[in-house]
């Protein structure tokens, strides 16, 4: 699901179509992939959460606005950067989208170096989130790999217990206690019982988590 | 004694003792007796059956009231009367000896009428007194005949009865004329009775008429003074203040409110002339000139100089003069009446300045909502520029073959669309409508305002607006003026929305309700043509109208006025027809900055 080996896409929502081609040459003059779509809604139909990149967000638009579709998203558990363009005299409604989690708002007409900046701030941290989710994703694999036990001894590790005290809550033997801790470190790939524990306190929250 | 001696003592006895009876006859019997009685005599003296004793009336008459006696029964004769007219005497014995005033005998039989009884012989003898004939004694049917002796023997007896009789007659006709004088004397009695009934009966009208005239007079007195005291109320507690004064403008009587304009008790007045109080105003010019011509005059809203007036706020008067003419034509009197019309003045002007207020921030309102929307639009192309002319200079800047002027033209470009993106920017900046100054108002009292002033537009189309307001609202936070000219709005759009109904129906709704607390909510209903689905959605788009001459500026102001005080405004259909507009305004909290 993570990364299809595509370049990340600037999606430029704006119903004013001279700002969208302007926009939209803009953005390829500084070498970066452009999709630009007339209204919120068409925008909905067409994106999919594969594609990485970031939206470039006009907030008053007829039909669907930019903060609607910014709620829409949210509630859709989408979480692609978004860079608000408000228009005079929507200046508490752009604070209002910085609230929610858009990167920043440009008040046009803005500079180029604004909104290019932004755009890359905007895909750098998409890409950083792209990156944990990948490691969310291989973690979460690794330890659903481990068997039950398996996983006991490894949340009791991660609680910070010794060998001795995980060998007598679970009554087993020592010896038994030392082997799954092997295994264990053996299928999550961790070599230390603290990076184990960091591991675990990062993504162990699945099944059979405290 | 000699034998002739011892007859003529024998016949003077005879006579005495015959006078003495006829005379005790006419002393003792009284009426018409009195000649049966005498006749008796008569007959018996002289050896007659028959015999007639009668006297001659007023009129000539012979009336006979002896007959009645025996001849009377023993008559056959149709119509038979005891009195006869002289024009039925004929030539008959009687009729001659009357007429001719001696006596008359016959020993023949007489022609008589049939069934009366046959005269075989008859001795007629008049009476005769002072020369007249005043009756008449007739004897007949002796078994011998009458001679000269016989008829001189009567006619001595007969004059001895004449004056007695004439007496007599004279007396009874004294007598009659007395009876008929007084009868005529009852009768005018009687008349006079009648009358005295008549006129009291008559006067007794007259005096249930006077009575109920007097009853009359009086409730018409009362209802007079009923209405004189209406009047004097009506004069003395009227808020017109009027003054009643002679020709030469001197002051007759004036009313509480005429006394109270110049601040003196109306006593104060009567007798004194009137710029001797009021002073030498306009009105006492015009009321010099209506004395004079006999015309009305009339002025409004005058300020007035009250000298006596204790000071404060100057006196605005409407006041008229009303000539009174006598019956010549000339100006009698003259009747002033002023009017205190500076609170309605006062009233008027500070509803002009709300009025004007009203205006200017519709205009102001208007005016910065149609810079808001044109700076929106304008906004998008310059943005374009901007990007398109950077874009540009990207593309082409770096490449070494670019001429550098291009270079900066591009820059330039971009340069002055930003500085026309600042001019927009300052101009919406500049004309952005006030904060609103709020205050704690009555929800109600801004409908009930907002109506008055759509009074001018509704009122000469015959339109009207329902309110439901509810009750006990709380008050909300809000600036008046600006609400008023959001409901105005509404109001407007709701009536013009029905234009093509007819005007009963054409009523718009205003309703007020606490949806929850701390929100009051106004809804404006109308009833019209409604909205498509497309003019729901877009009905606050600023340049968007329905109307043929619509601006479309007035909602999305409304909107902005009303998402300024915190509100909101939208718009539903109806389910029957039309469309209802709703906004909220926050509830007053005195805890809140700014409220």
């Amino acid at each position: 699901m993570a990364d299809r080996g595509g370049r990340p896409v600037v999606f430029v929502v704006d119903d004013d179509e001279g700002v969208r081609k302007a926009l939209s040459l803009l953005i390829r003059s500084a070498g970066l992939e452009v999709r630009t779509f007339d209204s919120a809604e068409a925008f909905l139909e067409d994106y999919s959460p594969g594609v990485a990149g970031c939206l470039v967000l006009d907030v008053k638009m007829t039909g669907m606005d930019g903060m609607t579709l910014q709620e829409e998203l949210w509630n859709r558990g989408l979480d692609i950067p978004v860079i608000m363009m408000t228009g005079h005299g929507d200046v508490p409604m752009a604070v209002k989208a910085v609230q929610r989690g858009a990167i920043d708002f440009l008040q046009k007409p803005f500079d180029d170096q604004a909104l290019l900046e932004r755009i890359h701030q905007a895909l750098a941290l998409d890409a950083r989130r792209r990156v944990e989710a990948g490691e969310r994703a291989l973690w979460a694999a690794r330890l659903a790999r481990l068997s039950a036990r398996e996983r006991e001894v490894m949340d009791l590790l991660v609680a910070g217990m010794g060998n001795k005290e995980i060998a007598l809550k679970l009554g087993l033997s020592r010896k038994t206690v030392d082997i799954h801790r092997a295994h264990v470190m053996l299928k999550l790939g961790v070599e230390s019982v603290a990076e184990l524990v960091r591991v675990g306190l990062l993504h162990g929250s699945g099944p059979g988590g405290g | 004694m000699a034998p002739a001696e011892d007859t003529a003592l024998d016949d003077s006895r005879r006579h005495l003792e015959i006078h003495n009876r006829v005379a005790e006859a006419f002393l003792t019997l009284a009426g018409d007796e009195v000649y049966g009685a005498v006749l008796d005599i008569v007959r018996e003296v002289f050896e007659s059956p028959l015999g007639i004793f009668g006297y001659i009336d007023e009129d000539g008459a012979l009336v006979c009231p002896s007959l009645t006696r025996d001849v009377w029964q023993e008559c056959a004769m149709a119509g038979k009367d005891y009195r006869f007219p002289p024009e039925s005497w004929g030539q008959s014995l009687w009729g001659r000896a009357i007429r001719e005033r001696r006596p008359l005998f016959t020993n023949e039989p007489c022609r008589v009428p049939a069934g009366h009884l046959p005269i075989r012989r008859v001795l007629c003898v008049p009476i005769v007194d002072q020369g007249e004939s005043i009756g008449i004694v007739n004897v007949a049917n002796r078994d011998r005949d009458y001679d000269d002796r016989d008829a001189a023997e009567l006619w001595t007896i007969c004059s001895h009865i004449a004056p007695v009789l004439n007496a007599r007659l004279q007396r009874d006709r004294h007598e009659k004329h007395r009876r008929r004088a007084e009868a005529e004397l009852l009768r005018a009695r009687d008349e006079l009775e009648q009358r005295v009934i008549e006129r009291t009966a008559e006067l007794s009208e007259a005096n249930a008429r006077l009575r109920q005239e007097i009853a009359e007079r009086g409730r018409v007195e009362h209802a007079l003074r009923a209405a004189n005291r209406l009047l004097e109320r009506l004069f003395s507690t009227t808020a017109v203040a009027i003054a009643y004064l002679d020709s030469r403008g001197c002051f007759i009587r004036v009313n509480r409110a005429f006394a109270e304009i110049a601040g003196l008790s109306p006593d104060y007045f009567p007798g004194r002339q009137y710029d001797e109080i009021l002073g030498h105003d306009e009105i006492a010019a015009a009321l010099a000139e209506a004395a004079a011509t006999g015309r009305p005059a009339e002025a409004f809203g005058r300020p007035l100089e009250v000298r006596s007036a204790a000071g404060g706020d100057p006196v605005h008067c409407d006041w008229s003069i009303q000539p009174v003419l006598g019956a010549g034509g000339g100006v009698e009197g003259l009747v002033l009446t002023m009017r205190d019309v500076s609170r309605r003045l006062r009233a008027e002007a500070l509803a002009r300045r709300h009025q004007e207020e009203l205006a200017h921030v519709s205009r102001l309102g208007v005016m910065g909502e149609m810079v808001s929307a044109i700076a929106h639009e304008v906004n998008q192309p310059l943005c374009a520029i901007v990007a398109f002319a950077q874009a540009c200079r990207r593309l082409l800047g770096d490449r070494p073959d670019c001429p550098p002027e291009a270079r900066e033209a591009l820059e330039q470009i971009a340069g002055q669309a930003r500085r026309a993106g600042d001019i927009v920017h300052h101009l919406r900046e500049f004309s952005r409508r006030r904060e609103p100054r709020r205050a704690a108002v009555s929800i109600n009292d801004i409908v009930r305002s907002a109506v008055g002033f759509m009074a001018p537009v509704l009122h000469p189309r015959g339109l009207g607006v329902r309110l439901e307001l509810a009750e006990n609202l709380p008050p909300v936070s809000a600036d008046q003026i600006q609400i008023e000219q959001v409901l105005v709005n509404l109001l407007r759009n709701a009536v013009e929305a029905m234009s093509d109904l007819p005007p009963e129906q054409r009523v718009p709704v205003v309703r007020t309700l606490l949806p929850q607390e701390g929100i009051v909510e106004v809804e404006v209903r109308d009833c019209g043509s409604g909205l498509s689905a497309d003019g729901l959605e877009r009905v606050f788009e600023p340049f968007f109208s329905t109307k043929p001459d619509g601006m479309g500026i007035g909602l999305p102001l409304s909107r902005s006025i009303v998402e300024a005080h915190g509100g909101r405004l939208w718009v539903v259909p109806n389910c029957d027809r039309g469309v209802s507009f709703h906004f909220t305004l926050p509830v007053h909290d005195a805890d809140r900055p700014g409220d």
